[in-house]
């Protein structure tokens, strides 16, 4: 017979514990309970044990009310993203989509922008070859056309060569021409001597814009085109130096215009902390209330890994301008993550508009009010502590 | 999603709230289980319960938790309230026990108190099984250990709630 045979009182009173909380099988439970039947000590006992797990029933406690709306957003931002297939939300699921977002990021990156713009002014520089320019030929070096081996064929028109070399690099352009020889391989030569130094100037996103504008290459005769394209590229250079001629174009200052208005679009987080001044609320808003509720929720997410200053710089901008039904908790979560930063002073401003509504949760109170009397105003921190206090009841 | 989380919340929150014993963390904590499983509801194996699948994260949330707030170098209110008050305390000064069905509230602060001072694994056990009535294989699948260390570390807890609450018993123990 083995100790845990249920006929031993001391064995059976050992799986007491384990009968009343189901922890026995079937089996064990049957010899269990045959021994009560027998035994009033062993019985009077699993009453006792009974009445341990009753009183160790815990009671439900209940979330506030204002968790389930934060949830429900959550949620709901959660969807929108994911049937948007955005690169914050399902395209991260995919690898492909992920691949994507990643490639996406990389393309709006300053330095790909630049190598872009650059590749677009040469590009375009060489498509605007003029043929017949007795000026700019004159003025080249007979003997400076290198000679190449990798040259594709030139075409056996002259006219032909100055179209085709727009679809084409500068090197290969200008070795199509030295083999072409006549008079279009000294304009290739000097177009790209003209393109090179055009593009790395600042006004050459300009230029090239001025070059594409209604009224160029390809409604005219290509002297006429050449002058005209010379013409605009110089009003485009005088206009990024401070000084735009009426006669430039409408779209080519609209165009040089735009850098200013995206520099504008995201200020500074470290500059910001405080509520600001009429001037700087009227920034740029976020794009969409599903933009402001995705960003809500990663600055949710990055203050609970921890990441506080990255949360802040997330919030600051939906704090300020933020839709009405993002506002207020970027407010609130702002206030949070700078105090949870120990940059209660900082926090102060938010916290006193969150509390200033009447909704204002009683943690949310509790907060603030840590934050003033860790600030050195323990009435007003007390004020709020019973508010709260009194809100929780 | 609402009835989801309308039949969940509760327990769950209470869940949480018994593991990182602060209302307002428990709050967050709850929230960002929800959020993931949304973000994550595609990689859910219907083989699972939806219900222990949530209880893991909440879990797993629990514990990130505790580990960031064993490194928190600043005085928190969340982490140490001003008056040093104990779960139950606090619990009970704002009006959330008026519900509770037990006569003595010497022996409620008694069992608060036992049910707190419980170890990390043998309470999310006793948790899981007192308040959602898990079975053991829910609870050791959620726990992430074999069923057996499951019921013993419930038994551990009983033990421990057995001892802690000895005085009340004694006159239950003279009874015929």
């Amino acid at each position: 017979m083995s100790a845990r045979e249920p006929d031993d009182c001391a064995a059976c009173r050992a799986q007491l514990l384990d009968l009343v909380a189901g922890m026995l099988d079937d089996a064990e439970a049957t010899r269990v309970r045959a021994h009560m039947e027998t035994c009033p000590a062993c019985r009077a006992a699993l009453a006792r044990a009974s009445a341990l797990l009753e009183l160790a029933q815990l009671p439900l406690e209940t979330p506030s009310e204002a968790l389930d709306a934060r949830i429900m957003a959550d949620a709901a931002a959660q969807l929108a993203t994911r049937k948007r297939g955005g690169a914050s939300g399902g395209a991260r699921e995919g690898g492909f989509m992920r691949w994507l977002a990643r490639a996406g990021e990389w393309a709006m990156s300053p330095q790909v922008a630049m190598a872009s713009v650059l590749v677009l002014v040469v590009g375009l520089g060489l498509w605007a070859l003029p043929l017949g320019h007795e000026e700019e030929r004159a003025a080249l070096e007979p003997a400076a056309a290198p000679a190449t081996t990798s040259a594709p064929t030139a075409p056996a028109e002259e006219e032909d060569i100055a179209g085709s070399a727009a679809a084409m690099p500068l090197e290969e352009a200008t070795a199509q021409a030295a083999k072409a020889g006549g008079s279009a391989r000294d304009e290739a030569r000097a177009e790209a001597k003209r393109a090179a130094p055009r593009a790395k100037s600042a006004a050459a996103p300009r230029a090239a814009s001025a070059a594409r504008a209604p009224g160029g290459l390809g409604d005219v005769g290509a002297d006429e085109a050449w002058k005209a394209m010379e013409e605009r590229a110089d009003d485009a250079l005088a206009g990024a130096r401070g000084a735009a001629p009426a006669a430039a174009p409408a779209p080519a200052r609209e165009r040089a215009a735009k850098p200013e208005s995206a520099d504008r679009a995201e200020p500074h987080a470290s500059t910001a902390f405080a509520p600001p001044p009429a001037s700087v609320a009227e920034g740029a808003a976020p794009a969409t209330q599903v933009d402001e509720g995705v960003r809500l929720g990663r600055a949710e997410a990055l203050m609970r890994g921890g990441h506080g200053g990255e949360a802040i710089a997330l919030l600051v901008p939906l704090a300020n301008r933020g839709s009405d039904a993002v506002r207020v908790p970027a407010q609130t979560l702002l206030a949070e993550a700078l105090r949870a930063e120990g940059r209660c002073k900082e926090a102060l401003p938010w916290f006193a508009r969150v509390v200033a509504r009447a909704d204002a949760s009683p943690r949310t109170l509790q907060l603030a009010a840590d934050c003033y009397a860790r600030s050195g105003q323990p009435s007003r921190a007390s004020e709020l502590r019973t508010r709260a206090l009194s809100q929780e009841r | 999603m609402g009835e989801l989380l309308a039949r969940h919340r509760r327990p769950l929150f209470t869940f949480v709230l018994r593991m990182c014993h602060d209302r307002a963390r428990a709050e967050d904590l709850l929230q960002e289980t929800f959020l993931r499983l949304v973000k994550h509801e595609q990689t859910f194996e219907g083989s699972a319960k939806l219900k222990t699948w949530l209880y893991k994260i909440a879990r797993n949330l629990c514990i990130d938790d505790r580990r960031r707030q064993k490194h928190r170098r600043h005085a928190s209110l969340d982490a140490a309230p001003d008056d040093g008050a104990s779960l139950h305390e606090r619990v009970e000064s704002r009006g959330l026990g008026a519900d509770r069905q037990v006569g003595s509230s010497e022996l409620r602060e008694r069992i608060e108190r036992a049910v707190e001072a419980l170890p990390d694994d043998q309470r999310e056990v006793f948790v899981l099984r007192q308040v959602e009535q898990l079975s053991f294989k829910e609870i050791a699948e959620i726990a992430g250990v074999p069923e057996n260390t499951a019921k013993s570390r419930m038994r551990y807890a009983l033990e421990r709630l057995q001892a802690a609450l000895a005085e009340f018993h004694e006159p239950a123990e003279a009874r015929p």
